[in-house]
């Protein structure tokens, strides 16, 4: 018996012993002068709650994590239930100075045991430097005129990394994914996705071959104003990649993906081309000319054709461009008609500038212009001009005439005002139809006045028929009661009558008669205070009836009470 | 408030809007208004855009629930300021049940119609029923609604003041009063049940009327009807409307193509 105690005890002490670990996660050998590298302490099925601790290393300064990270497992194999705890710390050694060093081997003691590691060797270069990411801009080689697009393209050169302890090398598509930064201008061609990616072979600042990923976006802009273009600054950021580790995927199936353990921020500025945007020259400038530079088609529609004097015409002014190629006609301005002598010789025209909406590669204005005379028989042909860079001359468009039709007002002279004539006419003043007449404003327009039918609507509807009946009714009901009551005074007036007459008779006719009058008077006065007395009398009637009383007073006592109900 | 607030509230939900919202929009629609009415020398175009903003604004309220003839007007004027002649007429129709005898509506009601293109002859004579009811479209529902009450209370206290005293004219009086008052309300009681169910106006250019209520049906009438054409509706099936034109032509018109006034 003791010899079986005695093992079950060393075995179980045994698997105790064997399910304490410690174990070190050793960074890798490779690293960079001030990244951060990890070394992991884990700590597995310890009782003691002490922390580990790491002696100074040559090479780095070493720097314990506050948080340490907890985790339980069960395991259940062959009906056996396996309980484990760890515990990790992290410890952060970062390199000082460049060089090969060693982590020497380090002994961690927990529960009264010791746990030694292995020495390991770590080779510390520079981190990559600015070279690795390069940002270039380009543009219209030439000068603009005002009205021109510019075409700028953002060329970002992206070294290949490649991870020397994995040996692999990531892609375009990764390395541009961690870009960041203020794209300016090609933000928007980035969301349209126009960009391009290719490799291309280069050189490093330090005169190093190696593959560079070249991203290259496109964008089109249209100054707004002349003289040096300018533009927001590019400035591009990048967590540029130092080393990578396996990743353990999730899942029922596991899998591995790369991660990135190292990384540092990088950046780069795009310099901007100089571009000069020059206005068209005065020199033949026509005077109506608005600024618009390139190739345009001008038509134009008047409506209405037929109008008084002083009425207006709309003037609707169609202009397309005719080039190829990207266009911003926002900042395309209508001819300046108010500027055409031909036109405002006969026509009223406003100077106020148009504003115009865009549709594909047209824009419409549109323009009210008013007869002076009913001697106006057309729109003369309007010009639209616009300066062709290529041939460095203005191009003018001409419009048709457009035929119209004039009719003369009655008009009022300053003489009819002042009444220089000795005998006055009066003036028939004759409204005129048609028109829209103006809005109505307040705040009672808000009031809403739909009707429907409402709790109140119905009760106001309901309320007098009610009223009525109620009146009605009360004035039957009390016609009733007063009827009721005249009746009750005959039958009183009977049964007095019929007392009398038995006062008269005698014997058993008697009896009968002021029997059937007192129970008249019973009918007509029950629940009175005279009820009493007629039910002694009626009792009195009963005992003569039946009982062959004799009773002299009974027929005078019932003619005292009739009287006293009369 | 933020008005672009408001009236985002409005597009997605079916919130009420506060008074005070009410008022923010009042105010922008009118705002837009004026601004069109600046820009019509100058800028027709813009002032067109400016108009339509403004009748937006002014529907907004309509289908915030506030039925108002002064703002119905004000929505229709926007409408033929914007050049939409059909939804101008439907607002101003509506706006004819409160405010029946307004002069500005009826006069720019009068306009609107002449703007229509190829508009129907209107057959101009008038049934017995129609000219001894003249008064029912002469009168808003209000006050229809608010004389047939003042007739009705009068009939019923007549009649409880007979019971204790005799009047002289009793009996005229009580029938006339009696007559007045059922003759209102069933007036009244049209006007609540008919509302938006009885007349329409086209409301898109170009509309075919066909014989029945599909597009496979053959047209009615050799050319299309066009914008603000008004009409009485007769039936109506899903997506369809079976009409009656104003010359007497029945026919069957798209629901989309049409306003209910």
């Amino acid at each position: 018996m003791y010899l079986v105690r005695s093992i079950i005890f060393i075995l179980l002490f045994a698997t105790h012993a064997f399910s304490q670990q410690v174990s070190i996660q050793m960074p890798k050998p490779n690293g960079y002068v001030g990244v951060p590298m990890e070394l992991v302490v884990v700590y597995e099925n310890t009782q003691s709650s002490a922390k580990p601790t790491v002696p100074e290393i040559e090479g780095f300064s070493v720097e314990r994590l506050p948080n340490e990270q907890t985790s339980q497992h069960t395991t259940i194999i062959n009906g056996k239930m396996t309980q484990t705890s760890t515990r990790a710390f992290t410890f952060l050694l970062t390199p000082k100075e460049e060089g090969v060093f060693t982590i020497p081997a380090l002994t961690f003691r927990i529960d009264g045991k010791g746990f030694q590691s292995t020495p390991r060797i770590i080779t510390i270069k520079q981190p990559p430097t600015g070279g690795a990411l390069k940002v270039k801009i380009s543009g219209t080689n030439s000068d603009v005129y005002l009205g021109q697009p510019i075409d700028l393209t953002l060329k970002v050169f992206i070294e290949q990394f490649t991870d020397p302890s994995l040996r692999v090398t990531l892609n375009a598509r990764d390395m541009v994914s961690f870009l960041r930064g203020d794209l300016g201008i090609f933000k928007d061609a980035l969301d349209e996705g126009n960009i391009q990616l290719q490799e291309v072979q280069g050189k490093t600042d330090e005169g190093i071959s190696t593959t560079f990923y070249v991203l290259t976006i496109r964008a089109t802009t249209w100054p707004e104003t002349s003289g040096p273009f300018k533009m927001d600054p590019v400035s591009v950021l990048m967590n540029y990649p130092l080393s990578l580790a396996k990743d353990r995927g999730l899942g029922f199936f596991g899998g591995e993906s790369l991660k990135v353990t190292q990384s540092h921020l990088i950046t780069a500025h795009g310099e901007m081309p100089t571009i000069e945007v020059i206005s068209p020259p005065l020199e033949d400038q026509p005077s109506w000319f608005s600024d618009a530079v390139g190739n345009y088609d001008f038509r134009l529609v008047a409506d209405p054709t037929h109008v008084k004097v002083g009425e207006p015409i709309t003037l609707t002014m169609r202009i397309t461009d005719r080039t190829m190629g990207p266009i911003n006609l926002d900042f395309l301005s209508a001819p300046h008609l108010d500027r055409v002598s031909a036109l405002t010789e006969h026509f009223r025209v406003p100077d106020t500038p148009l504003g115009g909406i865009t549709e594909g590669r047209t824009k419409t204005f549109t323009q009210s212009i008013r007869p002076r005379s009913e001697e106006v028989k057309e729109i003369p042909p309007l010009p639209m001009s616009s300066y062709d860079p290529l041939k460095g001359t203005y191009q003018t468009v001409w419009t048709k005439p457009i035929p119209i039709t004039v009719d003369a007002v009655a008009t009022v002279s300053a003489s009819d005002l002042i009444g220089d004539t000795s005998v006055a006419t009066p003036t028939t003043l004759t409204e005129v139809e048609g028109g829209i007449l103006a809005n109505y404003t307040g705040k009672d327009i808000l009031t809403s006045q739909r009707v429907s039918f409402t709790p109140l609507l119905i009760t106001a509807i309901a309320a007098p028929p009610c009223i009525f009946a109620s009146i009605l009714s009360l004035i039957m009901y009390r016609k009733h009661a007063k009827k009721s009551l005249l009746t009750n005074k005959g039958r009183v007036n009977h049964a007095t009558s019929s007392i009398r007459r038995a006062i008269k008779l005698h014997g058993e006719q008697q009896v009968q008669t002021l029997s059937s009058a007192l129970r008249e008077l019973q009918e007509v006065k029950s629940g009175s205070n005279v009820a009493t007395d007629i039910d002694a009398l009626l009792s009195r009637c009963e005992a003569m009836q039946f009982g062959g009383f004799e009773d002299e007073t009974l027929a005078k006592d019932a003619e005292t009470l009739a009287e006293a109900i009369r | 408030m933020n008005l672009l607030t408001v009236l985002t509230l409005c597009i997605l939900s079916s919130v009420q809007l506060t008074n005070e919202q009410q008022v923010a929009v009042l105010k922008e629609a009118q705002s837009a208004y004026d601004n069109g009415v600046s820009l019509q020398t100058a800028d027709p175009v813009a002032a067109k855009e400016s108009f339509r903003r403004s009748a937006q604004r002014f529907q907004i309220l309509v289908d915030d629930g506030v039925e108002n003839g002064k703002l119905l007007y004000n929505l229709g004027n926007a409408n033929v300021q914007a050049g939409q002649i059909g939804e101008a007429i439907a607002a101003y129709r509506i706006a004819s049940r409160y405010i029946p005898s307004d002069g500005r509506l009826r006069g720019n009601l009068a306009h609107t119609r002449s703007l229509v293109h190829n508009p129907f002859e209107k057959n101009k004579s008038k049934s017995l029923l129609t000219r001894l009811t003249f008064w029912h479209d002469s009168l808003p529902t209000g006050a229809r609604l608010g004389l047939g009450m003042i007739c009705w209370v009068a009939f019923w206290g007549l009649l409880s003041v007979h019971i204790f005293i005799s009047i002289p004219g009793f009996k005229t009086a009580s029938t006339f009063l009696g007559f007045f008052a059922i003759v209102l309300s069933v007036s009244v009681g049209v006007d609540i049940v008919d509302q938006d169910t009885k007349y329409g106006v086209i409301a898109t250019d170009e509309v075919i009327v066909r014989k029945g209520n599909g597009t496979n049906y053959s047209p009615m009438l050799n050319e299309p009807i066009g914008e603000g054409v008004e009409f009485e509706i007769i039936e109506q099936r899903p997506d369809w409307i079976h009409i009656l034109l104003p010359n007497g032509t029945k026919g069957w018109v798209e629901e989309e193509a049409a306003l209910h006034v």
